[in-house]
């Protein structure tokens, strides 16, 4: 491939044109651009972005840490911030740290030290305060996405993953039900927490007792929920509402109620966490707890890139709602709004 | 001439039509159209974190009134960075309408728009979507949490459009004055039902939508009347506006502005220069020398009902009517007070209890009301 010398060459100017072409267009003439564009074009010249990155002390990525990248709605969150990221001319490292806090922190030690990015988002994070400081002190760009700020003067977008499931259990106890179960996450992530505080929260504030045998965790998984189902029938009795903290667990469940001929929602009613896009194709429609993932990743993104480009701001927390999609598996009927 | 200066969130206006937020107002080119047509600002699409995907169709006109199930921008927040950026730099009076679902995202989308050279925002933090969100727009609480958000947030000034939803608009709009809003409008569409094409049995629109257009009209300015005399800041009247008349209307109950909307979709941008103009005439006409002197001098004549004092009135023809076949002024008396005899329509002025539908319904305007003691 031909360098940034032969290019000059070949266009008539010099390499300092050449480079301010690259680099801030605006500041060349039109005409100028349009002939070192065309003469790049047909060299097939394309800017050494690595080289061009050292230079300016600029990666031109940002650094993405899921939790876990097969999970649907986390998937949603980095669709979010690869738009914002593509439309600013950056790449996207996608990280995996399996809910796992040492992987975290792996891949925080390999992005900080190595300078490899200019920003990094982590959704759901789980460091502590303390990791949270020495990460500032490292002066990369951070956003919290998903949980609520723990610490001064960082940029976060977060979701009150409570105040979903307090709505949800609120929803049941308005349709009536009384008795009431809970399949949470088998995790150590805060928001499977909040998921469950919030539940206990809404249950406690009608003086409604909660059956220990109705309250099951397990992996957050389709294979997780179809064995809480299992756990549940094996029990004396059923809850007459279910509260799942995931939407592949609800789908699992559904379909186990459903070979062992009990009536969803006639039997026991049920509410799924997370609005996965199939949650609205089986039968009955889902009930869920819908948290904006899209929405959350373009905020993250957009409070980043403030950061990286230095506009100003102070840090931000930016709060986002659940909304509660009323389907049919609550027993709602056919009530949609 | 008479003088058509104004304010309006903050803003020192040369008239007072407005474009409102809408498809309308949905990129460069509406804008720049509705600023060309005459008016002295245009209020953004509303602008939000995630436009959602656009739905086929999404509007629906029938009898004067306008449905419509998308009721925000497509365009992202990166895309009006460069619209607000270009329609400013021709010199455009723009609102930057923000929507969002907590003061904190409020905050963070006037930021942005502040930064992209908006001259002002407006908040319309209740418009009839977002089903399972609390949005919770009557709460005054909730109404001053975002306002005072956003005002801390910018140095620009900011307005706040109510809902026509909201069940105590006085205390919502006394919030968002203590809030530190300079403005406030109303209302946003009503939520509403576009109807049903029955030989099909097929909903006009999929999904229930924001209605605007003259039925809301009214449903307006009973919230307009209310405010205009509960908080100091410039009130805004939006809703079903497509002539002078209907501005003028707003003016009298105490608004010192108006946004157009929805009839520039059936009688075109040019209508905004026609509405000026006739003002303008109407009120030189009138001996006005500015809107100013229209503020709120019909509002004074507005009582609460249990406050009404009751004259005897009585309906009378102030001509005789010979029609035997028309039957409006009968249909429309549940007093029996109307009758055909003798070949001509008669009214019983004892029986007539002055409820006024007569002469609503009466095409020829034939009947008025006057002073009438029972005897």
């Amino acid at each position: 491939m031909p360098n940034i010398r032969e290019v000059a060459k070949a266009s008539g100017y010099s390499v300092a044109t050449i480079s301010r072409v690259i680099n801030h267009p605006n500041s060349v003439s039109p005409d100028t651009r349009e002939k070192v564009f065309k003469i790049m074009r047909d060299m097939e010249y394309t800017p050494n972005t690595h080289a061009r990155g050292l230079a300016l002390d600029k990666s031109n990525s940002i650094a993405l840490i899921l939790p876990d990248v097969l999970d649907m709605s986390y998937i949603k969150i980095a669709r979010g911030i690869e738009e914002i990221a593509h439309q600013k001319g950056y790449f996207v490292f996608l990280c995996n740290s399996e809910n796992n806090h040492e992987r975290e922190l792996e891949n925080l030690d390999m992005l900080v030290k190595g300078r490899r990015v200019d920003g990094i988002i982590l959704v759901n994070s789980l460091l502590s305060d303390d990791e949270l400081y020495s990460l500032q002190k490292e002066k990369v760009p951070i956003v919290l996405a998903g949980r609520k700020r723990q610490i001064e003067n960082t940029n976060a977008v977060y979701i009150d993953y409570a105040r979903g499931s307090y709505n949800a259990a609120k929803h049941f106890i308005s349709l009536g039900y009384r008795s009431l179960g809970f399949i949470s996450n088998k995790s150590t992530a805060f928001e499977d927490e909040e998921k469950f505080s919030g539940f206990v929260q809404a249950i406690n504030e009608h003086s409604i007792s909660i059956n220990e045998n109705f309250i099951i965790e397990d992996e957050k998984s389709i294979r997780g929920g179809t064995r809480a189902a299992k756990k549940l029938l094996m029990g004396k009795s059923l809850p007459e509402a279910l509260l799942v903290s995931c939407d592949p667990a609800a789908l699992a469940v559904l379909k186990c109620l459903n070979e062992n001929e009990i009536k969803v929602p006639e039997q026991i009613a049920i509410i799924g966490f997370d609005n996965v896009d199939i949650s609205e194709l089986v039968s009955p429609r889902l009930t869920t707890i819908a948290f904006p993932a899209h929405k959350l990743g373009l905020l993250s993104a957009r409070l980043l890139f403030d950061d990286i480009d230095n506009r100003g701001y102070e840090s931000q927390e930016i709060f986002l709602q659940t909304a509660l999609n009323i389907r049919e598996s609550c027993g709602h009927g056919r009530t949609k709004y | 001439m008479a003088e058509l200066k104004t304010q309006y969130a903050g803003l020192e206006l040369e008239n007072p039509l407005i474009v409102s937020a809408g498809p309308w107002s949905r990129d460069t080119s509406t804008i720049s159209k509705a600023l060309e047509s005459g008016a002295s600002a245009v209020v953004t699409a509303s602008i939000v974190s995630e436009p959602s995907p656009t739905h086929c169709p999404r509007l629906f006109y029938k009898e004067y009134s306008l449905s419509n199930i998308r009721l925000y921008s497509e365009l992202t927040l990166e895309d009006w960075k460069k619209t607000i950026g270009e329609t400013r730099n021709n010199g455009g009076t723009i609102i930057a309408s923000i929507m969002g679902e907590s003061p904190s995202e409020l905050a963070y989308l006037a930021e942005s728009v502040e930064s992209f050279g908006a001259n002002a925002i407006e908040i319309g933090a209740a418009a009839p979507f977002g089903e399972g969100l609390e949005i919770k727009c009557s709460d005054p609480e909730f109404v001053f949490n975002y306002t005072e958000a956003v005002t801390t947030a910018v140095k620009i000034p900011v307005a706040v459009k109510l809902s026509a939803t909201v069940t105590n608009p006085v205390a919502c709009a006394r919030a968002a004055e203590r809030g530190g809003a300079s403005g406030i409008s109303g209302i946003d569409s009503v939520r509403a039902f576009a109807g049903i094409d029955i030989e099909t049995a097929t909903p006009y629109l999929p999904s229930l939508g924001g209605l605007s257009g003259s039925s809301v009209r009214p449903v307006s300015m009973a919230i307009i009347s209310m405010i205009s005399e509960a908080v100091g800041i410039p009130v805004c009247g939006i809703g079903g506006i497509s002539r002078f008349s209907h501005a003028v209307e707003y003016f009298m109950l105490g608004a010192q502005s108006v946004q157009i909307g929805s009839s520039i979709l059936t009688n075109g941008y040019s209508n905004i220069g026609i509405i000026l103009e006739e003002l303008t005439a109407w009120l030189d006409n009138h001996n006005y020398r500015s809107i100013q002197e229209l503020k709120g001098i019909v509002s004074k004549r507005i009582s609460p009902f249990q406050d009404l004092r009751s004259d005897p009135l009585a309906a009378e023809f102030k001509t005789d009517c010979h029609k035997s076949d028309c039957m409006h002024c009968r249909n429309a008396c549940t007093y029996d007070a109307i009758s055909f005899t003798e070949g001509k329509i008669n009214l019983n002025r004892n029986m007539c209890s002055g409820c006024g539908m007569c002469i609503n319904v009466c095409p020829e305007k034939l009947i008025s009301m006057s002073w009438y003691q029972k005897g």
